[in-house]
């Protein structure tokens, strides 16, 4: 009886895939930049995020407010 | 309609953007498309990996999110045209919110010492002082009283630490003006003189060793970090030594380099040639505000070698003004429970209107 019971313990423990942990990366600056190709313009900044497969959660961190202009490499765009 | 999507089996991330500014809000766009995201102003703000908010920023946001630890950072001053790149996990031992443990325990501190780990308990006067004035002794019964610096001693324009030898009855200052001078006057014969100079190395404390006939000066944080270290017993030949010390392992925890004086070091005991440092915020602070004396940092010193070992830290994050005003109870990404008033990191909206 008891041999059944941890058995049904084990199959409850490990039968859902447990929930990962995400992953929290953090990008932190003061400031964006106001110009780019000569052009003037409000603060930008940019970030690539590759991490492929994983669960992600990304802060943006800045002083003052900022456009964060954020690229998913697996990302792709479709009409 | 302009849809974005991540490649199979690749979860969609969640973006928070954290802004310590008040005003304009910051905007975030995820592969050209501009989506709804609430703006966070609750984090310890950093751009840089060294100081109190970084200690902070790796405490606070890996509990208020149910993580272990950050994945990773990366920081500037201003953003520049080439992108940050995330791109994997980082095993950097200093993202650990509990990194000093594996750094303390190394060495045994002295039996006689370890009572003394901990924050610095401030006193509402020191014992003797040295002013533009003279010396002032305060007394239990009587109350403080002054022995007048004559002018054939040299001016003393900042009020300077100084310590009483109770084996002779000399009273030292160790000035800050100029080069520095240490200021001797015996009670026995009434005399005063001028020890010796300090070179122009400012000591931010002084520490009395009657045992090893030395006082031993831990230096301005700004200036070096080091021991002046006066022998007593070499009389006339009286020369200041100096001990550079290594390197002070999680002092930058408890302050802001950037912006902030260093912590003062304090020696609080000394067993051979041993000695007991607590870093803390300046004294002349803690007397005001005795609560800036629990973010600490504990070194043993050998005066010898100026060998440095960390031997105890207050743990709690130190921290800065923008966490300072919410500390909220922590959110888990994965569960939809929130506290009132609290602003959940939102998923991507992903049929907003495209740039």
């Amino acid at each position: 009886m008891f041999r059944i019971l941890v058995v049904i313990c084990g199959l409850v423990l490990t039968g859902a895939p447990a929930l990962a942990a995400p992953e929290v990366h953090v990008v932190g600056i003061y400031e964006g930049y106001g110009r780019s190709n000569g052009e003037v313009h409000g603060p930008l900044a940019k970030v690539v995020l590759d991490r492929p497969g994983a669960e992600v959660l990304l802060v943006l961190m800045s002083q003052s407010a900022v456009r964060w202009d954020v690229e998913v490499a697996e990302g792709r765009g479709h009409a | 309609m302009w849809r974005w999507q991540r490649a199979e089996g690749t979860p969609e991330p969640t973006v928070v953007p954290a802004q310590e500014q008040e005003g304009r809000s910051s905007e975030v766009l995820l592969n050209g498309v501009a989506v709804s995201v609430a703006v966070r102003k609750d984090f310890p703000f950093t751009h840089d990996t060294e100081g109190r908010n970084f200690r902070a920023l790796v405490t606070l946001v890996p509990e208020r999110f149910d993580v272990a630890r950050l994945a990773s950072f990366s920081g500037a001053y201003a953003a520049k045209e080439k992108p940050f790149e995330v791109t994997e996990v980082s095993d950097d031992a200093t993202y650990d919110v509990g990194y000093l443990k594996a750094e303390v325990g190394v060495v045994d501190v002295p039996e006689s010492l370890r009572h003394l780990i901990g924050p610095v308990k401030g006193k509402a006067q020191p014992p003797v002082k040295l002013t533009a004035q003279g010396f002032e002794v305060a007394g239990k019964i009587s109350g403080s009283r002054l022995i007048p610096l004559p002018l054939d001693m040299p001016e003393v324009s900042t009020a300077a630490e100084a310590v009483r030898d109770a084996t002779t009855g000399t009273l030292y200052g160790v000035t800050k003006d100029r080069e520095g001078l240490i200021i001797a006057y015996s009670e026995a014969d009434k005399s005063w003189r001028v020890v010796t100079s300090m070179d122009e190395n400012d000591a931010k404390t002084v520490f009395m060793d009657e045992v090893g006939r030395r006082l031993i000066m831990p230096m301005d944080l700004a200036q070096r970090t080091g021991l002046a270290i006066l022998y007593l017993d070499d009389g006339d030949d009286a020369l200041v030594d100096s001990v550079d010390m290594d390197e002070l392992i999680g002092l930058n925890d408890i302050y802001d380099p950037a912006n902030e004086l260093p912590p003062t070091l304090v020696a609080v005991g000394i067993d051979g040639d041993m000695l007991l440092l607590i870093a803390t915020k300046d004294q002349a602070l803690v007397r005001l505000d005795p609560s800036v004396a629990k973010h600490w940092r504990a070194y043993l010193v050998d005066v010898t070698t100026g060998e440095v070992d960390l031997v105890g830290y207050s743990g709690a994050p130190y921290i800065g003004k923008a966490g300072e005003a919410v500390v909220p109870p922590c959110p888990s990404i994965r569960t939809s429970r929130c506290g009132k008033g609290m602003v959940m990191p939102l998923s991507l909206n992903v049929s907003q209107s495209a740039r």
